[in-house]
């Protein structure tokens, strides 16, 4: 039976002057990796950011595994259970290891059981040998990479990824790529991911989302959802 | 009046004979500057953040209100605190008048708008990135409140500084307020008006230098502390 991770029901935020975000209704399978795509400018980054409850919407409302997505205080137990990662992420002071702590020690995991989780994380992005470096020396690409390691070893049902590989090199594109199938795999976990990468999107991605002005355009299924319409 | 060539002897010489005057001055000042920026901190940290981190309803007209008492001049202060703290003003039962409590609350009121605005100044630019981050890594709103200050640090650290500096050079409310009391209320700033209005230059001025000297040590500590916490 296939699950809906994401249900967005008559979603309208207003965007820019020109548009609003405008949806009525949407459905992200559980477990799937969903691009989110369209032009610059289309609402993909607000898209994202309503789904991860950082913003709330003017009107309708968004649920994740059944329960309302809502900012704050209120929403921190259902939004502890996924993360997004911006297009332009920021590390906080401190090393490298501090910084992919920090979700880990805001749910409470601490001592070498974090630091466990931390260092495997690290290791899976090329970033081990950096743990005590400091945040702020790193290069944009490096950033990248330690955010993704931030985000990677907090144990979420879904990952919500702006822009992942806009700032990181082709080796690393393909390493990421590596980490986002092993988690879809061993975990199940949900994986949406804005991008303008059309080859990592033929590569990963299950099923799209098309947005253009605000609106859905057109919204590709899954194959499990394409077979489970044939039968 | 002292020549200013001996002016540093003079400060040493103060000093060194422990002059009881001197000191219990010296004393009166860091007591009341150092308690009323605890509290300015205490109060005004919080307050700066929220206002900066925020939008809402009349935060315009707040913070132009709280520009405005940033240049309330000190004996405005001084004069409605002693009209609420006279024996026949609203609050003259708490009996604080000359005293040093009295005087901290009023440094206290003063410095509040400063270490508020310097505060919220620090916050705002960062605010929007750094709650965000903090949220979808999953923060409560006080793990994310306290990484924006910790983020914002050198700026939270110059409005804790700004205040302090204020509090130990006012001289207004604190003659007022205090009565320059003679080892008791008496700070650094009022003998220095009471030593100018007696002739006594010389012992003005130096009494100025070590007000200097405190404030450049203070100064110079948090300075350091400012360049650690910089690299880090």
């Amino acid at each position: 039976m296939l699950l809906p991770a994401f249900q967005v029901q008559g979603v309208r935020k207003h965007h820019s002057d020109d548009f609003d975000l405008n949806i009525e209704d949407l459905l992200i399978q559980r477990g799937s990796v969903c691009g989110v795509l369209g032009d610059n400018g289309a609402g993909k980054t607000t898209l994202l950011k309503i789904l991860a409850g950082l913003e709330s919407p003017d009107q309708g409302e968004i649920l994740f595994h059944g329960r309302q997505v809502i900012p704050g205080n209120a929403g921190l137990e259902v939004r502890r259970r996924m993360v997004y990662l911006s297009q332009k992420p920021r590390l906080f002071r401190g090393t490298v290891l501090r910084n992919v702590l920090y979700g880990l020690n805001a749910r409470g995991v601490r001592g070498a059981a974090a630091e466990k989780l931390a260092k495997e994380a690290l290791d899976a992005v090329g970033m081990a040998s950096y743990r005590d470096r400091k945040a702020i020396t790193l290069s944009g690409g490096e950033t990248q990479r330690v955010a993704l390691a931030r985000a990677l070893c907090l144990d979420v049902d879904a990952l919500l990824l702006d822009e992942p590989t806009s700032h990181v090199d082709e080796d690393f594109t393909e390493q990421f790529e590596i980490c986002l199938k092993k988690l879809q795999a061993d975990r199940g976990t949900t994986i949406l991911i804005a991008t303008h990468d059309s080859a990592l999107t033929e590569r990963l991605v299950q099923q799209k989302v098309y947005l253009a002005r605000g609106r859905l355009i057109q919204v590709l299924p899954t194959p499990e959802e394409r077979r489970a319409r044939i039968v | 009046m002292s020549d200013f060539a001996n002016l540093p002897a003079e400060a040493w010489h103060l000093l060194r004979s422990g002059d009881p005057d001197t000191w219990k001055a010296i004393l009166t000042s860091l007591h009341v500057s150092l308690v009323a920026t605890a509290l300015g901190t205490l109060i005004g940290v919080p307050a700066g953040l929220a206002i900066g981190s925020r939008s809402f309803r009349g935060k315009s007209a707040l913070t132009v209100f709280l520009h405005t008492l940033l240049s309330v001049p000190t004996v405005v202060v001084g004069l409605i605190l002693y009209l609420l703290f006279t024996r026949s003003g609203l609050m003259g039962d708490f009996d604080l008048l000359f005293t040093p409590t009295l005087m901290v609350i009023a440094e206290t009121l003063l410095i509040l708008p400063m270490i508020i605005v310097f505060t919220a100044t620090s916050v705002a630019p960062l605010a929007t990135e750094v709650l965000e981050t903090s949220a979808s890594l999953g923060a409560g709103r006080w793990r994310a409140g306290w990484t924006l200050l910790d983020e914002a640090r050198l700026g939270v650290f110059a409005a804790i500084v700004a205040g302090f500096g204020r509090a130990i050079s006012e001289v207004g409310a604190a003659l007022m307020l205090g009565g320059n009391i003679r080892g008791y209320t008496r700070t650094m700033t009022t003998s220095i008006a009471l030593e100018t209005s007696k002739g006594e230059f010389g012992l003005g001025l130096a009494l100025a230098l070590i007000l200097m000297l405190i404030a450049f040590s203070i100064n110079l500590v948090i300075y350091s502390l400012q360049r650690q916490t910089r690299t880090i």
